[in-house]
């Protein structure tokens, strides 16, 4: 008997579908072959599915075997043919006259067979008749076996849509724990990640790290150790249940915690023990974990720029208990994120001190330079004193050499005095700065005219200003910083007598923006990066004098009161400085 | 012809007495000017004690502040409480410029309080302002 490999391939997977080989007996199926049985008045009746190894019934009237051989069987014909089947007396035709339940018992005489095909169209069974003597079947007999036929098939489509149901309502059920848990652990997520965004606490971060994931995993301790270079390690969170023994703040050395231990946490091993007593572990390491009561327990490494910080540990004390793999997962995710807090937390330290360090040294700096320009003024009016005395007293009584030397000296000591004092009042700036005030800038720029009042007259200077604003500011320091500015526009002049004029060129709810423009000799754009730095000087001594101190100052009190500033200059066209003015109070 | 007028000066630095010296003696007045270096000497002076017991009473006092073993302010807060020695002008001459020195100086009651010009002829022009003011304009106590 050749089945077609194709259909026979279809036919048993169809089968497969129905779930049905070796269940249990079921009414509905008994029902229907013990009607089968008593309208053809047949003393055998089966419901028989045919797979690729066995006859199996799943219900039978008259008949004591559960299965039967494939090649055993006037049915597997009937499948085959997929039409109704009926052979009056077995014995008359040769090809079931040898078949052995024709010879043997229980003796078959009469057979009537109807397939049972799916919606589908595969053959997977049948639903017939026997008797042990010849006889045939009405029409009316025949046409009811087709129908009870029918009503297997539906009884069969209706048992598997009632499983699929069962499944998917099984399938949905895991689904909803599966999006619980995930969402459990998308809120811990957000929330952790939030905390690591919003505190930068590092300790409130990880406490409540473990006392989540303790509550999440129902856990009976959770705890994060700090692992130190020795191989040694300090517990520095924990959230543990009464009445397992507290670990926290305790320093741990584990003998078993071994180098190798280390490298392979920091190459991101988990370790998960579902039972201590029976896991391969070192019995050192079991009488470790007893200590602290652990039955079972799931460990992940956090790893901080590419190095092994410590450990995230979970325990279960009472019972050993299975960590399955979206705990596993999980606990992995935190680790990461815990990771990342303890890096941002160590950078953040980092950043802090080296601020501080830096405010310090600055302070110590200005400090510096105050006492130095200070004590500094003590020795050098000495030196002028005496060398003017000398001047006064001895010119042309030495010869001209000694005269020249001298000259030269005066000249030096004067210099060193200038630079002194201008360095003094830079180191002053935010030293022995006023505090801010509404300040009339206009009458602030009059003082400062006042001041150069001498040099004004001298280069028959034209000084314009537009109406100022009143700003808020340190009035001592704004004053030095016209003075500065409108002090180098008569200083860095051309041939013709300077115009230097004062103006306003942006002034908006924030800040304020002033210019002092001037026609003088310019500064070249090579320069434009080094003009306010101290000592910066871009001519020579002798044509244009100076310490190179004053827009190193200029820059010092704009900072100081939040602004910038800046120029824009055309050499021998003339240059213009903008600075700006916080309106608010500066910070 | 008058007496010399008497002056103290308290002052460390050599240099900066000399050229006090040499001011007064440029002025116009005739000055007898003594000259200690610290506080503790200087307080020696005013009570005529140890080598100073022929010294003469000052008409009046320049004082710098920073000195060694007893400071300016000390000695200023002495002469002061001193029913006698009170009556002697103070003239603070140093090189502070600090606030806090000039207030506490002038709650001390010194008499008037100068900064040091860097200046030589400044100097020299302040020290004989000193002089104009205090023994042509001012009438001072009698001894």
């Amino acid at each position: 008997m050749e089945l077609d490999s194709i259909v026979e391939q279809s036919r048993l997977t169809a089968l497969q579908q129905y779930r049905i080989l070796d269940s249990e007996s079921e009414r509905s199926f008994d029902d229907l072959v013990q009607l089968a049985a008593q309208i053809c008045q047949a003393p055998i009746a089966l419901i028989n599915l045919i797979a690729d190894d066995r006859q199996w019934f799943k219900a039978k009237v008259g008949l004591d075997l559960a299965e039967m051989p494939l090649d055993l069987g006037i049915c597997v014909e009937c499948l085959m043919s997929r039409e109704t089947l009926v052979v009056p007396d077995t014995s008359a035709n040769e090809r079931w006259a040898t078949n052995p339940l024709v010879k043997a018992t229980p003796h078959v005489r009469f057979y009537a067979g109807v397939p049972l095909i799916t919606p589908t169209g595969d053959a997977i069974g049948t639903l017939c008749v026997a008797d042990l003597v010849p006889r045939q079947l009405t029409i009316d007999q025949i046409s009811a076996l087709e129908g009870l036929g029918r009503q297997v098939m539906t009884q069969l489509e209706l048992r598997r849509n009632l499983s699929v149901l069962a499944q998917a309502n099984i399938e949905r059920k895991q689904v909803e724990a599966d999006l619980q848990l995930q969402s459990l652990s998308h809120r811990l997520f957000t929330e952790i990640t939030l905390k690591i965004r919003q505190s930068l606490q590092l300790n409130e971060i990880l406490q409540i790290t473990v006392r989540e994931v303790q509550k999440l995993l129902s856990a009976d301790r959770v705890l994060l150790f700090e692992l130190q270079a020795d191989g040694s390690g300090q517990v520095v969170q924990e959230a543990v249940l009464q009445p397992y023994p507290v670990s926290w703040g305790q320093n741990i050395v584990d003998p078993c915690f071994q180098q190798d231990y280390q490298e392979k946490y920091e190459l991101g091993r988990i370790s998960s023990i579902t039972d201590i007593q029976t896991a391969p572990i070192q019995a050192c390491h079991r009488q470790f974990l007893e200590q602290f009561e652990v039955k079972a327990n799931l460990v992940v490494p956090v790893v901080c720029r590419d190095a092994l910080w410590g450990l995230l540990i979970v325990h279960q004390c009472s019972r050993p208990r299975h960590w399955n793999n979206f705990e596993t997962e999980l606990l992995q995710q935190l680790a990461n994120q815990i990771g990342i807090a303890i890096t941002q937390s160590q950078l953040l330290e980092q950043e802090t001190y080296q601020r501080k360090e830096l405010i310090r040294s600055n302070a110590e700096l200005e400090q510096f330079a105050y006492v130095a320009s200070h004590d500094l003024q003590e020795p050098l009016r000495m030196v002028i004193s005496y060398l003017q005395l000398l001047e006064r007293r001895y010119k042309h009584q030495l010869d001209a050499s000694a005269d020249e030397f001298i000259d030269y000296a005066v000249e030096g000591a004067e210099r060193m005095q200038t630079l002194i004092r201008d360095l003094l009042s830079f180191s002053r700036v935010s030293t022995w700065g006023q505090p801010f005030t509404d300040v009339d800038t206009e009458k602030v720029l009059q003082r400062a005219i006042a001041n150069l009042q001498l040099a004004i007259q001298e280069n028959e200077a034209v000084i314009t200003h537009d109406p100022l604003p009143n700003v808020t500011a340190d009035a001592t320091q704004l004053t030095q910083l016209f003075q500065n500015l409108v002090g180098n526009a008569l200083k860095f002049r051309q041939a013709e007598a300077p115009q230097i004029h004062i103006g306003v060129s942006d002034d908006n709810a924030e800040e304020t923006t002033f210019y002092v423009r001037d026609r003088g000799i310019g500064i070249e754009s090579q320069y434009h990066d080094r003009i306010f730095a101290i000592f910066q000087r871009l001519h020579s001594r002798s044509k244009y004098p100076g310490t190179g101190i004053g827009l190193a100052l200029c820059k010092k009190i704009v900072e100081r009161h939040g602004g910038r500033i800046w120029f824009e200059s055309q050499p021998m066209q003339g240059t213009t400085f903008y600075f700006t003015l916080s309106r608010g109070i500066p910070i | 012809m008058s007496l010399p007028i008497q002056v103290l000066l308290v002052e460390d630095n050599p240099g900066d007495a000399r050229l006090t010296r040499i001011a007064l003696e440029d002025g116009k007045m005739h000055i007898n000017l003594s000259v200690v270096d610290d506080g503790v000497e200087a307080m020696a002076f005013l009570r005529k004690q140890t080598v100073y017991a022929s010294a003469p009473h000052p008409d009046l006092i320049l004082l710098d502040l920073n000195l060694p073993r007893k400071d300016g302010r000390e000695v200023l807060a002495e002469i002061k409480a001193d029913q006698v020695l009170k009556r002697i002008p103070v003239v603070i001459l140093t090189t502070s410029q600090a606030e806090e020195d000039i207030i506490k100086a002038y709650n001390l009651c010194a008499n008037c309080y100068i900064s040091k010009p860097v200046d030589f002829d400044q100097f020299i022009k302040i020290v004989q302002s000193i002089e104009d003011f205090w023994f042509t304009i001012v009438k001072l106590p009698p001894e």
